[in-house]
């Protein structure tokens, strides 16, 4: 992986209170989701990485650049912000053209940027009305148009979708992914589990100001050893099931459940179980309808690792 | 902290200077940032219009060029001066933060100093155009109350009037932004410099009297505007003398601003 998004020992705190403690943390391209919990230093990170901190100790890198008072970087990075706020006299459009005027980018060639950033997040491309009016889903999207006007390599998104209804939601979903397909480095903020699974399976998790894990979510679960892995098996048989699978070595316990064609297994190494069920025999042989990990997904993974 | 001072004057580059000061410019006249300083602008201009109307009615027996030179003093120095700065200067950054939008400016393509510097220089831009106006407007009022008798004098008073209102501005507004960048409380230590400090320091004998905006900027008017006001300074200093001193302590000021605004985090 290349890394672009590159912290190092970083540390910042705000007094007594320590927001991130020794940091390390790559980033490449594609979707990554910054997860924690509220006080683990998703912002503060944030924060850090778009200038607005200075880190207490150790460094940031963007694209290979400081980003501390490096106004050449910006030409390559978006940042969309938490907050709802914007310039509440202003229209989309005076905004993100005023937005480009302070980059330097006037008249017509605004004017073209300043269309494609609103088509791409679903904004009328000719509103007049001032922000002020806008509903909090409308501010969401004209915060993210304006971190796509220069068609950024580095997007730094902070809870993007807060307050966009389904359709604006699932519009952004799709945006952010296709970004990252286009192989830009994403890195979206988001405390909202199943939002951050629909972009990415690749997540930074934070914990107390400390990187917890960092990788696709498949990967961190199977190295999470204290939990065995649940697998739902749906068979015709679960008890002829049962018996062949209990005493083998990866298989850690067998519970049958109120739904008579159900069996949850629980194994430490859940890819070499797959194998195993396999090698048990042809799908006539073992009755095996259906097989679901339960708790490989990314709440699962969230909780073992945070709670 | 000279070093800091200089490597945040560095950064600065004129073009994206040009651009945070067309920003603001923009910014300084939307509604809802206007409107304070509108309203205040036009205090004075409501209150010509009555003194027009008293000047015309003969109840009083004043000329429009006095009460003119007045009007100026009590209202265009004394308050619109220090008014219209600190709203602009203590609001320069903490307004952006109050309402959240910095973020969206420290990711734009130019310097901190650079951003710093353009908005202050397109706010006090825009200030200076409302004190002038409003000087302007006043001066047409009650001047031609009396039909522009004895406003001949003004054509040479009002360009240093004029003058002084875009020197103290600028002053004022250095001030202001300092204060803005380093005090917990803008507003509040703001209105105690504008009010308390510059009104109780500026008569009083002595050398500190020179730790004050409005001795200095005494200097620059022309006095012979404002008969029996002579209480207004102390050892008034010359105008160049008052202009000099004002811009190069604007200058240091802003040098001092661009300074902590380049150091500074901003949550």
């Amino acid at each position: 992986m290349t890394a672009v998004v590159v912290a190092s020992d970083l540390a910042r705190w705000y007094g007594e209170v320590v927001a991130l403690s020794g940091l390390e943390l790559e980033i490449g391209p594609g979707v990554t989701g910054l997860l924690g919990a509220n006080g683990a230093g998703k912002s503060t990170l944030l924060k850090v990485l778009t200038g607005a901190l200075r880190p207490n100790r150790g460094s940031v890198r963007v694209l290979g650049q400081p980003v501390w008072d490096n106004p050449g970087l910006w030409h390559r990075v978006g940042f969309c912000p938490e907050s709802e706020s914007v310039y509440e006299d202003w229209s989309v459009g005076e905004f993100l053209r005023a937005m480009c005027g302070l980059s330097g980018v006037r008249g017509s060639a605004a004017t073209t940027r300043v269309e494609r950033a609103l088509e791409r997040v679903g904004l009328d491309p000719a509103p007049t009305k001032p922000m002020a009016a806008f509903s909090k889903g409308m501010r969401q999207r004209a915060k993210l148009a304006q971190a796509l006007l220069f068609d950024p390599e580095v997007l730094l998104l902070d809870e993007p979708l807060n307050g966009m209804d389904p359709v604006g939601r699932a519009r952004t979903m799709d945006l952010v992914v296709e970004l990252g397909r286009q192989g830009r480095t994403i890195l979206v903020s988001s405390h909202i589990l199943p939002e951050v699974e629909a972009m990415t399976r690749q997540i930074a998790l934070l914990d107390r100001g400390k990187l917890v894990a960092n990788g696709d979510v498949s990967e961190i679960r199977d190295l999470i050893e204290d939990r065995p892995q649940s697998v739902r098996l749906r068979c015709r048989d679960p008890h002829a099931l049962a018996a062949r699978l209990i005493g083998l070595p990866d298989v850690e316990g067998v519970r049958f459940t109120t739904d008579p064609q159900v069996l949850v297994v629980e194994t430490r190494a859940a890819e070499t179980f797959y194998g195993l069920l396999t090698r048990l025999g042809s799908e006539s042989e073992t009755g095996l309808i259906e097989l679901l990990p339960l708790d490989a997904d990314l709440r699962s993974v969230y909780e073992y690792l945070i709670r | 902290m000279l070093q800091s001072i200089l490597s945040s004057w560095r950064g600065i580059r004129a073009d994206e200077v040009g651009r945070a000061a067309r920003f603001q410019w923009a910014l300084a006249w939307r509604r809802r940032r206007l409107g304070r300083s509108l309203l205040a602008a036009a205090i004075p201009v409501v209150l010509a219009v009555l003194g027009a109307a008293l000047v015309r009615s003969g109840w009083v027996p004043v000329r429009g060029a006095e009460a003119l030179g007045q009007l100026i003093l009590a209202v265009h120095i004394h308050i619109l001066l220090v008014v219209i700065p600190l709203q602009f200067g203590t609001g320069l950054i903490a307004q952006e933060e109050e309402a959240r939008t910095l973020p969206f400016l420290l990711v734009r393509p130019l310097s901190r100093g650079s951003l710093l510097l353009g908005k202050f220089l397109g706010a006090w831009l825009a200030a200076s155009v409302l004190l002038v106006a409003s000087l302007i407007v006043s001066a047409l009022l009650l001047l031609g109350a009396d039909g522009f008798d004895g406003a001949a004098p003004w054509a040479h008073y009002l360009p240093r009037f004029a003058s002084l209102l875009v020197v103290g501005a600028l002053a004022y507004g250095v001030l202001f932004t300092l204060v803005g960048l380093i005090a917990a409380r803008p507003a509040l230590v703001g209105v105690f410099l504008a009010f308390g400090w510059e009104n109780a320091l500026a008569y009083l004998p002595g050398w500190i009297k020179l730790l004050t905006v409005r001795h200095h900027l005494v200097g620059l008017m022309p006095r012979a505007a404002v008969p029996g006001a002579s209480w207004i300074a102390i050892d008034p200093p010359s105008a160049f003398a008052g202009t000099a001193t004002l811009i190069v302590a604007a200058l240091a000021g802003l040098a001092i601003a661009i300074a902590v605004f380049g150091r500074r985090d901003c949550i």
